[in-house]
């Protein structure tokens, strides 16, 4: 397994070609690093709420304590701002729309300009990932923090496996594919879960 | 609910409005706009007779109707920045195009102008020289995120388009109606003649943009209705669009064209390039549109992509457990995205990205 550094990494994104690394779109050529590319934060939001339910259930006895009802959609425009209050949880997602080849996979993380106000996001997508790079934003600090829609929030380290991954074709049919939007967790689609249920009622 | 009372009502609505963070600067001028013209009403109720108060009042509804559609988190955005490429060929000045977000398989235009009834009925109102041209269209809000479905959009605005050149209207001039039916009024059949001709335009004006996929829409919204007194039956709807976009001669196709050149000083012209989206699409990537040409012409490509997987599934990403939904889902949001990126590029870069 080997990091990809620039040179790699300009060889093999975008050329169109079965085994490219797919980001559309790329702004600017300085997004590509020494080792990682920069991704913006994109325009859609969900942003968590409190409701009149004591918690959100994984495996929910009734509809009304399920993941979606505990966030709300927000959209800004490109250069807008969006304000993430501390110790909030918002989903968002990048800017761009992301291919992985079957054998590359991505460790996204903040970038340190953001890492030391407090926002962290640490990340991984498979091979074969197709998406926007979905970011659980959290404000670990005491302030409120302004994010501006387009700004490089994240950066991406691209490695090479030896071998491909058929990671969509294997297992269950994989919850996040195509995603365009911040999408809300779908743990309860688990097979697991419906198992462990089942098992705490014996 | 007396109509003064509403009044109230509406401008304390509008006032909540113009404060959204959501809305651009020019949809908050027009709502702050209205809640002064509002306010004014109601400070010259006694002034105004009652039949004006009333009409104003009922179009500050439907007005409200539309702008709350408006807001970002609201809008079928991608849609609607499409649209306002579309209008921008024909009409220069700005627009604001706002949408109503309807629980209904249901698209309308409503050519209703609250600012020129302002500017015909309340002559004490100061702000006479604001004359924002707005277009009021509606469209089912699950539709929002989902492109392709609303390729009947485009049929809106051609009504609107139409609406603004009074193109059918001036037909009627160029060309006379067929004989009166006996037992039919005249004015009832020169309305039936005018509105057939207002379809027709619109449908044609679809095609522009959205070739064959104008057509495959209304087939999947009426795909057997026969003549009305407000629309053309079906088969000669697709007939007309059909002749368009093959290049055959048609009388009606003429006529409107020619009423177009008159008051719009252009014609019909097809606009779209159909892009090959096939092998992004299979891979679940996002298309990359490289022109205004290719923009339009996503929708109809994505149209006939989306349907044909739909029929017969070939796409490597569809297999037995994925729904119909599913898929259309997948598509709409591969669209979608196509078009966001394509204007996020137009922005970034500061100039349009098609050279013309």
């Amino acid at each position: 397994m080997s990091l990809l550094t620039r040179t790699e990494l300009q060889a093999r994104i975008n050329t169109g070609k079965p085994d490219q690394i797919f980001i559309d779109p790329i702004l600017e050529e300085s997004q590509i690093g020494a080792v990682s590319v920069d991704l913006r934060l994109g325009c859609d939001f969900l942003v968590s709420i409190l409701n009149h339910k004591p918690s959100v259930q994984l495996y929910p006895t009734d509809n009304t304590s399920e993941p979606e009802l505990f966030f709300q959609n927000a959209r800004r425009d490109l250069g807008d701002t969006f304000l993430l209050h501390p110790s909030q949880t918002v989903l968002a997602t990048s800017l761009e729309y992301v291919g992985l080849p079957s054998d590359v996979y991505a460790d996204v993380v903040s970038r340190s300009s953001y890492h030391r106000l407090g926002v962290s996001i640490s990340s991984m997508f498979h091979p074969g990932f197709r998406g926007c790079i979905s970011l659980e934003l959290f404000n670990h600090s005491n302030v409120p923090i302004e994010l501006i829609v387009g700004s490089r929030l994240v950066q991406a380290r691209l490695f090479r496996n030896e071998h491909d991954v058929a990671y969509f074709q294997e297992g269950p049919r994989r919850k996040y594919i195509g995603n365009v939007r911040p999408t809300i967790s779908r743990a309860s689609h688990d097979i697991d879960i419906a198992q462990l249920v089942e098992l705490s009622k014996k | 609910m007396t109509p003064l009372v509403n009044l109230h009502i509406l401008a304390k609505r509008f006032t909540q409005l113009s404060k959204s963070v959501y809305f651009d600067p020019a949809f908050r001028e027009f709502s702050q706009k209205t809640v002064h013209a509002i306010q004014h009403v109601i400070e010259n109720a006694d002034y105004y007779p009652d039949d004006v108060i009333r009409q104003f009042e009922n179009q500050a509804w439907r007005v409200m109707q539309f702008v709350r559609g408006s807001r970002s988190n609201d809008a079928p955005h991608e849609t609607q920045y499409v649209l306002r490429k579309a209008l921008k060929d024909w009409i220069k000045s700005e627009a604001l195009l706002s949408s109503a977000a309807l629980e209904d398989f249901i698209f309308f235009l409503n050519t209703e102008d609250i600012w020129d009834f302002i500017s015909r009925s309340l002559n004490r109102l100061s702000d006479q020289k604001y004359k924002p041209l707005v277009v009021r269209i509606g469209s089912p809000e699950a539709f929002k995120h989902r492109p392709v479905f609303c390729i009947p959009l485009f049929h809106e605005l051609g009504h609107f388009v139409d609406h603004y050149y009074e193109i059918s209207k001036s037909s009627l001039l160029l060309s006379p109606i067929p004989p009166t039916p006996p037992n039919l009024p005249l004015q009832t059949w020169q309305l039936i003649n005018l509105h057939h001709r207002m379809e027709h335009f619109a449908d044609l004006f679809a095609s522009c943009y959205c070739g064959e996929a104008s057509n495959n829409s209304l087939l999947a919204i009426a795909p057997d209705n026969p003549d009305s007194p407000t629309h053309p039956s079906t088969k000669k709807r697709v007939a007309v669009v059909g002749d368009f976009l093959n290049g055959r001669a048609n009388q009606m196709i003429e006529l409107l064209q020619q009423a177009s050149n008159a008051r719009a000083k252009q014609q019909l012209t097809v606009k779209f390039a159909l892009p090959e989206v096939d092998s992004a699409f299979n891979d679940v990537l996002t298309y990359n549109i490289t022109n205004e040409n290719e923009l339009y012409g996503i929708f109809p490509a994505s149209w006939n992509y989306l349907h044909s997987q739909l029929n017969t599934p070939t796409a490597p990403w569809i297999d037995n457990e994925l729904t119909a939904y599913g898929v259309e889902k997948t598509v709409n949001d591969l669209v979608e995205k196509s078009i966001r990126n394509f204007e996020i590029k137009e922005r970034w870069s500061g100039v349009p990205t098609d050279a013309n």
